[in-house]
């Protein structure tokens, strides 16, 4: 499985998005905003994913608007920072 | 001091009972010890991305409680009073399970804010953008009782003149089977299955066309059992009243069923009486259910199919007490009439 694929499987349950199927995230789609519209709370459930799943501490919440722009930039980030 | 009035009732339960017409029970499920409520369509009524971090405790409320201000014609309230016994449970068993599985890390944020037991009446507030009085009690098989003498005495002493009260509980993933399992001890058949629901009451100091008026509400913490029918006998005549026309008790099929017993044994033995916790399961609020089962049996002047009723009298429904009490404690009377 492709970590974008993961990724995305992974944001649907983890933020309950009943009606969001994988097929609907491009990989290219805005996380937040206009694109599936997820919010600060949200942002804060990703921060706590990628320390828990992939052992990436942002210890800077701000840095959370540029990691979780989309699933593509989300996907790189991981690659070039994952411990885990 | 001025009257009050409820001017509408709304009824989330294991029943349909959500914006019925007519009331007809069936049995309900006694092969597990808990039976979840009838969920509606919630995406009619709260936004995809509300939704989505909503506890069944709160979709019900919130779905209930718009109803309950749409029937009232309240549009903000000047309060918002609820009353859960157990609050959002299941957000609260998700957040310990997760301080557990994660050895006390990665807390994540959603669980823990759905997870108070303000939650529903704060959804409510946030969805109406409204900024009164906004309390939730949480007084165990007395919370939704008390939360509707707050709203009571508001409305009496003019301090408000519409009030949304509600009671809510839901059934957790876990808690609800160990508290079944306590309850039980060696006893293996169930006797009243667990369950959830959602009321919700526009009350107001205006009588409206269907109106009914809420005489009085007391809650006692302690009663001894030859006392509950001088009680009883007590709150009838502060009200002017010699006889009800019906008596709804909460019995529950357990060994504190006594107390409801010894109510109906004497003055009240030929008055019409009805329990309701076999059709809708048992749960801290579900008195609630029993204030909109008085409240449709004084509009429509008839008593649901599917209850359990004795004495049943045939006679005009003007006044009726309601009485509730968990093993043997938390006594509550309510007393409702036609206006």
């Amino acid at each position: 499985m492709s970590l974008q694929l993961e990724l995305k499987e992974k944001i649907i349950e983890l933020l309950n998005l009943e009606d969001i199927a994988v097929e609907d995230i491009d990989n290219s789609d805005a996380l937040f905003g206009d694109g599936l519209g997820l919010d600060s709370i949200d942002a804060l459930e990703l921060i706590v994913m990628l320390d828990k799943d992939y052992g990436i501490k942002l210890t800077n919440p701000n840095d959370g608007k540029a990691i979780f722009q989309s699933i593509d930039v989300l996907a790189n980030y991981i690659k070039t920072h994952r411990t885990k | 001091m001025k009257t009050c009035y409820i001017n509408s009732a709304v009824s989330i339960s294991t029943q349909d009972t959500f914006d019925v017409e007519k009331l007809v029970f069936k049995p309900l499920d006694y092969s597990n010890s808990t039976v979840k409520a009838k969920y509606l369509e919630f995406k009619k009524f709260i936004s995809p991305i509300a939704l989505r971090r909503m506890s069944s405790a709160v979709k019900m409320g919130v779905t209930a409680s718009q109803l309950a201000l749409s029937k009232a014609e309240i549009e903000v309230p000047d309060a918002i009073l609820t009353g859960t016994g157990m609050g959002c449970i299941d957000a609260t068993e998700t957040f310990l399970e997760a301080i557990i599985a994660n050895n006390e890390d990665y807390l994540t944020p959603t669980a823990f804010i759905q997870s108070t037991h303000n939650t529903v009446g704060a959804q409510i507030a946030l969805g109406l953008k409204c900024k009164s009085y906004n309390n939730t009690y949480v007084n165990g098989a007395v919370s939704f009782e008390s939360a509707l003498l707050d709203a009571k005495l508001c409305i009496e002493l003019d301090e408000d003149n519409s009030i949304l009260v509600g009671g809510i509980d839901e059934i957790g993933a876990t808690f609800s089977d160990l508290q079944y399992k306590n309850e039980l001890k060696d006893d293996s058949e169930i006797r009243l299955p667990k369950s959830e629901g959602a009321h919700f009451f526009g009350l107001s100091n205006i009588k409206k066309e269907n109106s009914i008026c809420l005489k009085s509400v007391e809650v006692l913490h302690h009663l001894k059992i030859n006392s509950i029918e001088t009680h009883a006998i007590s709150i009838l005549k502060k009200c002017g009243l010699d006889e009800v026309d019906a008596i709804i008790t909460g019995h529950k099929n357990d060994e504190f069923d006594v107390y409801y017993e010894s109510l109906l044994e004497n003055t009240f033995q030929n008055t019409t009486q009805i329990a309701y916790k076999d059709v809708v399961g048992d749960y801290f609020t579900v008195s609630g259910f029993a204030v909109f089962l008085a409240q449709y049996m004084l509009i429509n002047q008839t008593i649901p199919e599917g209850l359990t009723v004795k004495q049943n009298k045939a006679k005009p429904f003007k006044t009726i007490l309601l009485y509730n009490q968990e093993q043997g404690q938390n006594h509550s009377f309510i007393l409702i009439s036609t206006c």
